[in-house]
């Protein structure tokens, strides 16, 4: 599903190089749920907005489904995250002008979905959330606009899910039950994910647990 | 501390200096401007007269004003002797005629300037033997060459050159036709000065250094008894000129306070968004022990130094607008301005700037009373933006009003027009605020727009925090006075032109004489002209005495208002009440007592402003001849009809005997070819008769309208301006947060084309709702001018009505999207590290 060869990525900080990303392998199978750790500043970031196609690598290929992301142009990109694509962000990120149910909505009506609303109603209601869906994201606390980020992320139904710190916001007791929620999404739906997380408790959940040191993959092993 | 505090955070004080920048910009241009404009005239005083001075009057000179004048030949004076007047000129086959401004002179003129002559040969020697000397605009109207022949009155004059520069003549902008210069002896033997004509005799005198013009001309002034004839010396040459543009000037320096109060409105919305973002350190301040005394007057030094730094870039922005006013003048000048540094302009430009940065600053700067210490700890009290208590805010915006009550009154030279102005202009923002802000409350309450651009364009305008009802006040507000100007000017022409029904006289004849009055008619109707014609006398008279009171002896106010008075009136006789007029007290004479008493009927405004009431006496002096009359009614009288109107009509035995020639207004056969018939046959018939054709009058009307509203225009578009700066100013607060929403719309799909379609509607929908607001408050405004102030029926045209919001939502569009396409531009990686 997910097919990482050789991908590197340079900035440059006041005139000199800084490499981000070594080299990176990674083949992610239809289904599989990878969690990628490591400390502060080991590129765990960088590579999740590669694989989502939201910069460009300085060398490598990333393919999504068997689409190749280096080449695509800006609005290609967008259209094939659109179909393609999930996301959780650690601080939600819902748009603050549109009310719940309209956030939820968004990636369906991106693709021209006429019965948006009432499906992004409908997961609402999942992510128990059915008396929510006319508040603006200001009139919600954080467990529940993570809630309401989780029901976007699922709403199109996309076979690829990318999550950066999805619980890094929330505490304990909310966190846990946003977790709770996106593995009974992942489980209902099969989506293959990619999560970004600090936390050891979470990475355990994962198939799979892909620990970076210095934009090189240290260890890549099974879970469990 | 404060420079160190400017240090980050400076591209948004960018339009903290911007904002100024464009009010003191167009101050200065004005204020530079007009002062050269002043060293200019006062500079070429003498040539502007072509003499010392002058002895105007109405009247030929008598006997007695002509030997006052040539006292002083023996200390070396000379003279010269001059008529002005309009008259016909024509082809000598009469197929085709012009009105012209004829100059006929006698004597050594001029003293001072150039006259420009083509060919450059002595001005005597080619009026000599019955030459005249033409603007080359009368040749090509005539279709006639240098060296043919060309008919004045009852003669035909040979064209012996032609004028290409006159230095006494006023701007081109307000002549009635080409001038044509002539010998004096000319003019009598061709018969041009009847009765009826309206002559302007001059007497140029030109003084040798050791006599001083302002001793002799009190002197003269003094000497002479006939109050008709007025002695002016160069330093006060064309006063009428100069008293249009120092009025031009004071309006167009007042209409500045527009811009500058938009600036400063610009300025309050920079220092509320850059206080926004040191709210952690006026914070951390404040932690530290610092006073919020102390950390105010940190962010006034740094206030006082952004309004320096921006009022001297706006002396830049002056430099160039004084640069470029001339162009737009153009014609209105009667002479040429160069465009020099003016010091007091300048310094004027910088305290005004500076003085309304701090007025403006006064109210967001308060909010530093409402910072917290603890919100460096708490980060959620961070969120609520900190307003000051109720009574500090009241007590900031009464000293916000004095002020600016303060600068209009010092820009406008009168307390009294400061106040109403500030007070017009504050009226102004309230309604385009209260108007915003319902149209935002409209929106807000629109069902949720199905398409998704439209909802989260839409959406930008009415979410919390947004800027948009500040931003379509100070556009509205620009939007509003080019509304006021565009609907004012197209009613006033709409009024002279289009509005005059098919049936209105098109042609006003003016000099006819008694024995020509049955000829004429006799002629209308040869050129089927006759239907809808009238003839009324007239005779030239000016007033002696008003309710008992002496007009030699009343105090006047201003100059204007003594000329309003002493001037010459055309008046009439009449038996019955004229279309138009409305009597509005007393009551209107039978033809029996018009033959009996010597009454008078008097125009509304003029019987106010003389304070005149029904029985009081009113006494005319008719070239010398004193007639009493008594006011038996006040009219109320439609100007805007064409037609001659009078401000006094008498009974006719009041004018028995006075010497009269009459005027007609009539219409000719439709098309040019009627009109140009009907105006050949009248001046092959009676050379003395001057025809004006309405749609000339009325092409040059519309000329100069359009001059002077251009000039206008000009400034209103620096508010405008300062509107946009505004605009961008916002767009820059809101940035951050647009990055991060396109970041995410992207993330999620969205394409560029998705995120442009939401920017345009949004702006689009502030560009519409503030271009609307603006152009209602301007329509309503203009309304207010035309049929409050002028009189003039309202009609708004719908292509201006429409147009002008459509024109603002492009405009706002254009900056909107422009300012913004980086930001769709931008990679979104950023917005999932959280950063």
């Amino acid at each position: 599903m997910i097919e990482i060869v050789g991908l590197t990525k340079t900035l440059y900080s006041g005139g000199h190089p800084l490499q981000i990303l070594h080299g990176i392998d990674l083949l992610v199978p239809a289904g599989e749920f990878v969690a990628i750790m490591g400390p502060s500043g080991s590129g765990k970031s960088t590579l999740l907005g590669l694989i989502a196609g939201l910069d460009t690598p300085t060398s490598g290929s990333v393919k999504l489904a068997g689409q190749e992301l280096v080449g695509l142009g800006e609005d290609a990109l967008a259209r094939l995250r659109g179909r393609t694509l999930g996301f959780v962000f650690q601080s939600f990120h819902l748009i603050p002008t549109l009310t719940a149910e309209e956030n939820v909505a968004v990636p369906l009506e991106l693709r021209g979905d006429r019965d948006a609303r009432p499906r992004a109603r409908a997961l609402l209601a999942t992510v128990g959330l059915a008396e929510r869906g006319h508040h603006l994201p200001g009139q919600l606390s954080g467990g529940e606009q993570q809630r309401v980020a989780l029901a976007r992320a699922f709403v199109a139904e996309p076979p690829i899910l990318l999550a950066d710190e999805p619980t890094g916001n929330l505490d304990s007791a909310t966190g846990e039950r946003v977790l709770a929620l996106l593995a009974d999404l992942r489980a209902r739906t099969g989506t293959t994910m990619v999560l970004v997380t600090h936390d050891a408790g979470l990475a355990a959940r994962a198939d799979r647990v892909v620990t970076l040191k210095d934009g090189r993959i240290d260890s890549d092993r099974r879970a469990g | 501390m404060a420079v160190r505090e400017v240090r980050t955070g400076w591209q948004r004080l960018l339009f903290f200096l911007l904002s100024i920048a464009v009010g003191v910009g167009a101050l200065v241009g004005i204020a530079s401007f007009s002062a050269n404009l002043e060293g200019a005239i006062r500079r070429e005083a003498r040539t502007l007269m072509a003499a010392d001075l002058e002895l105007t009057s109405s009247q030929p000179f008598d006997a007695e004003t002509r030997a006052a004048a040539a006292a002083w030949d023996d200390e070396g004076a000379r003279a010269a002797e001059l008529a002005e007047m309009p008259s016909m000129a024509a082809r000598t086959d009469g197929s085709r005629t012009q009105l012209v401004e004829l100059k006929a002179l006698r004597g050594d003129y001029p003293f001072y300037g150039e006259l420009v002559l083509e060919p450059a040969r002595p001005l005597a020697e080619l009026l000599a033997d019955g030459g005249i000397v033409v603007e080359e605009a009368l040749l090509l109207q005539l279709h006639v060459a240098v060296g043919e022949r060309v008919k004045l009155g009852s003669r035909s004059f040979r064209v012996a050159g032609l004028l290409r520069r006159e230095p006494d003549r006023v701007a081109a902008a307000f002549s009635l036709g080409p001038r044509v210069l002539m010998a004096l002896g000319d003019v009598e033997s061709a018969g041009l000065i009847t009765v009826g004509s309206r002559v302007r005799h001059k007497l140029l005198l030109a003084l040798p250094p050791q006599l001083d013009v302002a001793a002799v001309t009190s002197e003269l002034d003094a000497a002479l008894a006939d109050e008709r004839v007025q002695v002016r010396s160069f330093e006060a040459a064309q006063p009428t000129l100069r008293l249009f543009l120092a009025r031009m000037r004071d309006f167009l320096r007042l209409a500045t306070l527009v811009t500058l109060v938009l600036g400063g409105l610009g300025v309050a919305q920079s220092i509320r968004v850059f206080l926004q973002q040191k709210q952690d350190t006026v914070a951390i301040l404040k932690v530290l022990g610092a006073s919020t005394g102390e950390v105010t007057a940190v962010f006034v030094v740094q206030c006082l130094g952004l309004a320096l730094l921006g009022s001297g870039l706006g002396l830049g922005l002056g430099a160039l607008i004084q640069q470029v006013l001339p162009r737009v003048v153009g014609e209105l000048l009667p002479v040429e301005v160069v465009g020099e540094f003016v010091p007091a302009a300048a310094l004027e430009g910088l305290a005004v700037g500076v003085v309304t940065a701090l007025l403006f600053c006064l109210l967001p700067l308060l909010a530093i009373r409402g910072v917290a210490p603890a919100q460096i700890l708490r980060r959620e009290l961070a969120a609520i933006p900190p307003v000051a208590d109720r009574r500090a805010r009241v007590l900031a915006l009464i000293v916000l009003g004095g002020g600016l009550v303060g600068l209009a009154a010092w820009l406008a030279g009168s307390w009294w027009l400061g106040a109403i102005f500030v007070g017009g202009v504050a009226a102004a923002l309230l309604v385009l605020g209260v108007a915003s802000a319902a149209g935002l409350a409209l929106l807000r309450r629109l069902p949720r727009a199905r398409s998704l651009s439209v909802r989260q364009g839409l959406g930008n305008l009415t979410r919390p925090g947004s800027q948009a009802a500040a931003v379509m006040v100070s556009l509205g507000l620009g939007v509003a006075v080019i509304a006021q100007i565009q609907l004012v000017q197209s009613g006033l022409l709409a009024r002279v032109a289009d509005d005059a029904p098919a049936d209105a006289p098109n042609f006003f004849f003016v000099g006819i004489l008694p024995d020509q009055v049955e000829p004429f008619r006799a002629l209308l109707a040869a050129q089927g002209a006759l239907e809808g014609h009238r003839l009324v006398p007239i005779v030239q008279a000016r007033l002696a005495r008003v309710g008992g009171r002496e007009v030699a002896e009343m105090q006047f106010a201003s100059e204007s208002q003594a000329r309003s008075v002493t001037r010459e009136f055309a008046i009439t006789w009449q038996d019955a009440l004229p279309p138009g007029n409305e009597v509005v007290a007393g009551t209107w004479w039978s033809p029996e007592a018009a033959g009996r008493e010597s009454w008078v009927s008097v125009e509304e405004s003029l019987a106010r402003r003389l304070e005149l009431e029904v029985g009081e006496e009113l006494v005319f002096d008719i070239q010398g001849v004193r007639v009493a009359t008594t006011v038996e009614s006040v009219r109320a009288v439609d100007w805007g009809q064409l037609q001659t109107n009078f401000m006094f009509i008498l009974t006719a035995r009041a004018l028995a005997g006075a010497p009269t020639s009459w005027a007609a207004t009539a219409r000719s056969r439709p098309g040019p070819e009627g009109r140009r018939a009907l105006q050949a046959a009248v001046i092959a018939a009676m050379p003395n008769v001057t025809a004006i054709d309405a749609a000339e009058v009325i092409e040059r009307v519309q000329a100069l309208v359009d001059r002077i509203a251009g000039v206008i225009r000009f400034m209103a578009g620096a508010s405008v301006l300062a509107g946009l700066v505004i605009l961008a100013g916002s767009i820059a607060a809101t940035r951050f947060r647009r990055v991060r929403e396109a970041a995410i719309f992207k993330a999620l799909g969205a394409t560029r084309g998705v995120l442009l379609r939401s920017l345009a509607i949004e702006y689009a929908g502030l560009g519409l709702v503030a271009g609307t607001v603006g152009t209602v408050v301007g329509a309503g405004l203009a309304w207010a001018v035309l049929t409050l102030v002028l009189g003039i029926p309202w009609h708004a045209p719908i292509g201006v009505m429409l147009g002008l919001p459509v024109v603002t939502a492009g405009l706002t569009v254009l900056v909107g999207v422009g300012a913004l396409l980086g930001v769709i531009a931008e990679k979104p990686l950023a917005v999932l590290r959280g950063e």
